[in-house]
């Protein structure tokens, strides 16, 4: 088969982090070409560049064997190329025919004027729709679709355009098993037609039924592109895992004697979504013993960070029961759950924990000004006093407490975040995946923190895509996948491999 | 580098003395220009004159700091305005029970401001365009369109004479900025101001309960809005529903030359009073240099975006 697509040494790199490292890799005509690997690892990084949403890349792209420097989305277009996003990008207040046929709208004369062919539009995408089996009506607005008919339209979108190559990035995540069986027969349809794919998934299950190739990436690097027929399931999950371990690594020695009280006790706990890009959480059971660390894993779009929402007070829950220290908590917010001590440390810093102009010390001590009052005036002495003390703990550097926090870098935003939790002294925290993008020796150093909260007796509910964290550091590793606990492990008991069966949802 | 030069740059690069820094400048320019700008008579003319801005430019402050924007400031300006000249003059309502009134009055404009930025989750820039227009509506129906003067001597002289050579006016408005640069410096609830500017979304998650902390900044602010109305009432001696048309950007103006930051987050309401004075002596240099009055409204607009690079280009943000 003729190559249509080749990529020689592809590399980008976002302040800090290498997300792709020297890949290069090539696509044939009329192949569907599948590209796997763990969480952070570049798979949606390559889609963008080859996409035009990262122009600023190293590296040669050549399609149909000339070299061309994709630079803006409408230029990948020009090429051939073109996305279905994991998370849908349509128009809410469009219709699902608007959407689809946008920036191409067919026309007709009416006297002078050419004006939108409603009609014409509206039988295509009838017809495009149907090809995937479904009964979405076509002037419906998107914004009253459910997730799985978003992400549909986000896929006849791509399909009706006249793309060589077509980008998958997590198609199915949303969609019910004959919708997948459905976009399968399109592909297939289509790569008759001649068309080309980049399938990105992490159903490696779906690498048999659909790919020709595939591509394992792990921490930007690529390990192998194989053929499918060649490989097993099993071969596929090591070169994902990979053998090598990080050179600087902290392994937690302790393990918590479970007795007495649960600090948290959650029974069938659901939700319904917040946002369209959030998942719902069925039937969630577990419990937190004083000076236990849980880990909770999962691939991206499991469920974790919603969990750790809900726990949190700041999503709604639907159905199910919480308790903190026996106590069952009615009407969860916020601010209810700090009060029982109850601490969150957010995914995203910047957006959810940060105040970014303001001082190391006034972050530290946002969530204690009570106990630090005199009268009606902040006591600013013993503020510092006891801002300096957590800054030396965890050892933020610089040590000055009077540093504006947005100039610190990542892994010091993160101690201080860990540091305005520790100052209120709490009894659990749950912390969303306190070693995302951070280097090497702040992760270290961050695990190490973590280890010394249960040694301190307080629980910790740690939420991790990075399976490293919860190995080193949990007592009982639960597994997410699709919104539910698939799996539950012991300290020890547990290995990536079979982790990342579950994570996949190989095992249910 | 002599050590004069470094004590200026520490303190230039102390934001919350940049405006005050600007000023003294400023001034020292137009009295080398004109050495009249130094005589006492000017001086005062300058702080009584600049007095009820003042007021305005601290409530826009503080709303600002927040995180939100108060369009309705003038027109809270002119409903007070006509409210005392109208209840002291038309109802013979005594002085201190009728600026109570007011008051209160100015309290409850800021409340409803807050309570449907908070409730309707409209942004308080469409909420307070909306309120100040029909506050405005309120101040002529009220009047039926007159001014109303001749207002009791006991308040003429209370609120529009000296103590000691400085106008009373300027003392109150003093008071109410020293005061506020104390709370927002030095309490938890002037801590919680600037956290929910910074970041409201890491302001609710430690708890803090952004939706009660706008109410009560807009309703704080509202009662400053008052205090410059009565002022002004004893100032010009009557109500006049048109008063302080247009008044809405020098507010704004004078609160981000004082070191406000449209985005939320930062400012000190000590900066209020840099902010309005600065506004007041570059309008009486336009005047002396003898500038066509129009150009001066050309010049604010400027102003206002000049002052809002140089402060945005300082705090660059992290999303």
């Amino acid at each position: 088969m003729e190559e249509i697509l080749r990529i020689e040494g592809l590399t980008k790199i976002f302040p800090g982090v290498k997300a792709l490292d020297n890949v290069s890799l090539d696509l044939k005509k009329e192949e569907v070409h599948g590209i796997v690997g763990p969480n952070g690892s570049g798979k949606t990084t390559f889609l963008k560049i080859i996409n035009g949403i990262y122009p600023d890349y190293d590296g040669r792209i050549f399609i149909d064997g000339r070299e061309v420097k994709i630079k803006n989305p409408r230029m990948a277009e020009k090429v051939g190329i073109t996305l279905v996003n994991q998370i849908p990008l349509l128009f809410p207040n469009l219709t699902v025919a608007e959407n689809i046929f946008l920036g191409r709208e067919p026309t007709r004369k009416v006297l002078f004027f050419k004006v939108i062919d409603n009609e014409k539009m509206k039988n295509e995408t009838l017809k495009i729709l149907e090809k995937f089996g479904s009964k979405i009506q076509v002037d419906t607005k998107v914004k009253d679709l459910t997730v799985s008919a978003q992400q549909l339209v986000e896929i006849a979108r791509a399909f009706a355009r006249d793309a060589k190559i077509i980008c998958l990035d997590e198609p199915t995540s949303a969609l019910s098993p004959s919708e997948v069986e459905h976009l399968f027969d399109q592909i297939r349809k289509l790569k008759e037609e001649g068309k080309s794919f980049f399938y990105v998934t992490h159903r490696i299950e779906e690498i048999f039924q659909i790919c020709d190739r595939v591509t394992v990436l792990r921490d930007g690097k690529k390990i192998a592109t194989v053929n499918v027929s060649e490989v097993t399931y099993d071969d596929i999950v090591k070169m994902m895992v990979g053998e090598e371990r990080l050179k600087i690594t902290f392994e937690r020695k302790e393990v918590a004697q479970r007795f007495g009280e649960p600090i948290l006790k959650v029974v069938n706990l659901s939700t319904s979504p917040q946002e369209a890009s959030r998942r719902s959480l069925t039937n969630i059971t577990l419990e937190v013993y004083p000076g236990e660390i849980v880990g909770i894993t999962g691939i991206v779009g499991a469920g974790k960070t919603e969990l750790a929402r809900a726990l949190a007070g700041l999503d709604p829950t639907v159905k199910g029961e919480i308790y903190v220290k026996g106590k069952k908590i009615k009407r969860i917010s916020p601010l209810k759950m700090i009060s029982e001590g109850v601490i969150y440390f957010p995914e995203d810093i910047m957006r959810e924990g940060l105040f970014p102009q303001m001082r190391m010390y006034e972050n530290i001590t946002i969530s204690i000004l009570d106990r630090l009052k005199k009268l009606f005036f902040i006591d600013e002495k013993k503020e510092k006093e006891v801002a300096k003390k957590w800054a030396e703990t965890l050892g933020i550097k610089p040590p000055n407490i009077n540093v504006i926090v947005q100039n610190l870098s990542g892994g010091n935003k993160k101690k201080v975040i860990l540091a305005r939790g520790l100052a209120t002294s709490p009894v659990l925290f749950i912390l969303d995946e306190p070693t995302m993008g951070i280097d090497v020796k702040a992760k270290f150093e961050v695990r190490k923190i973590i280890a010394d909260l249960a040694k301190q007796g307080i629980a910790v509910i740690l939420f991790s895509s990075e399976f490293e964290d919860v190995l080193l550091l949990a007592d009982r590793i639960l597994v997410m996948y699709s919104g539910r606990i698939v799996g539950s492990f012991e300290k020890g008991k547990a290995t990536k491999e079979e982790i990342m069966k579950y994570a996949i949802g190989m095992v249910n | 580098m002599s050590l004069l030069t470094k004590g200026v740059k520490s303190i230039w690069e102390n934001e919350d003395f940049r405006p005050f820094i600007s000023l003294i400048v400023l001034f020292a320019v137009s009295a080398a220009i004109n050495p009249d700008f130094l005589s006492s008579y000017s001086i005062r003319s300058l702080l009584a004159s600049m007095s009820p801005l003042m007021f305005l430019t601290l409530g826009e402050m503080l709303v600002l700091t927040i995180g939100s924007v108060d369009i309705s400031l003038a027109s809270a300006l002119a409903l007070a305005n006509v409210l005392t000249a109208g209840l002291m003059v038309k109802h013979n309502i005594p002085v201190l029970p009728a600026i109570l009134i007011v008051l209160a009055v100015g309290a409850l404009v800021g409340f409803i401001n807050g309570i449907i930025t908070v409730k309707g989750k409209i942004p308080s820039f469409i909420v307070t365009i909306a309120t100040g227009v029909a506050l405005r509506g309120v101040c002529l129906v009220y009047t039926r369109g007159y001014s109303i003067p001749g207002l009791p001597t006991e308040f003429l002289n209370s609120f529009g004479g000296n103590t000691f050579g400085v106008p009373n006016a300027f003392l109150l408005a003093l008071t109410c900025i020293i005061l506020m640069t104390v709370i927002m410096k030095a309490t938890k609830l002037g801590r919680y101001m600037y956290a929910m500017g910074g970041n409201e979304e890491a302001a609710r998650a430690v708890g803090i309960n952004a939706d009660l902390i706008r109410i009560l900044t807009f309703t704080i602010a509202g009662v400053f809005y008052a205090l410059g109305g009565i002022i002004i009432t004893a100032q010009f001696n009557s109500g006049w529903p048109q008063i302080a048309s247009g008044w809405e950007l020098d507010g704004i103006a004078a609160a981000v030359i004082g070191g406000a930051n449209l985005a939320g987050g930062a400012g000190l309401p000590l900066g209020a009073l840099a902010g309005t004075l600065i506004l007041g002596v570059i309008v009486r240099f336009l005047v002396m240099i003898g500038l066509n009055p129009y150009y001066q409204i050309v010049a604010k607009g400027v102003i206002v975006v000049l002052a809002s690079v140089t402060l945005s280009k300082g705090l660059k943000y992290a999303k």
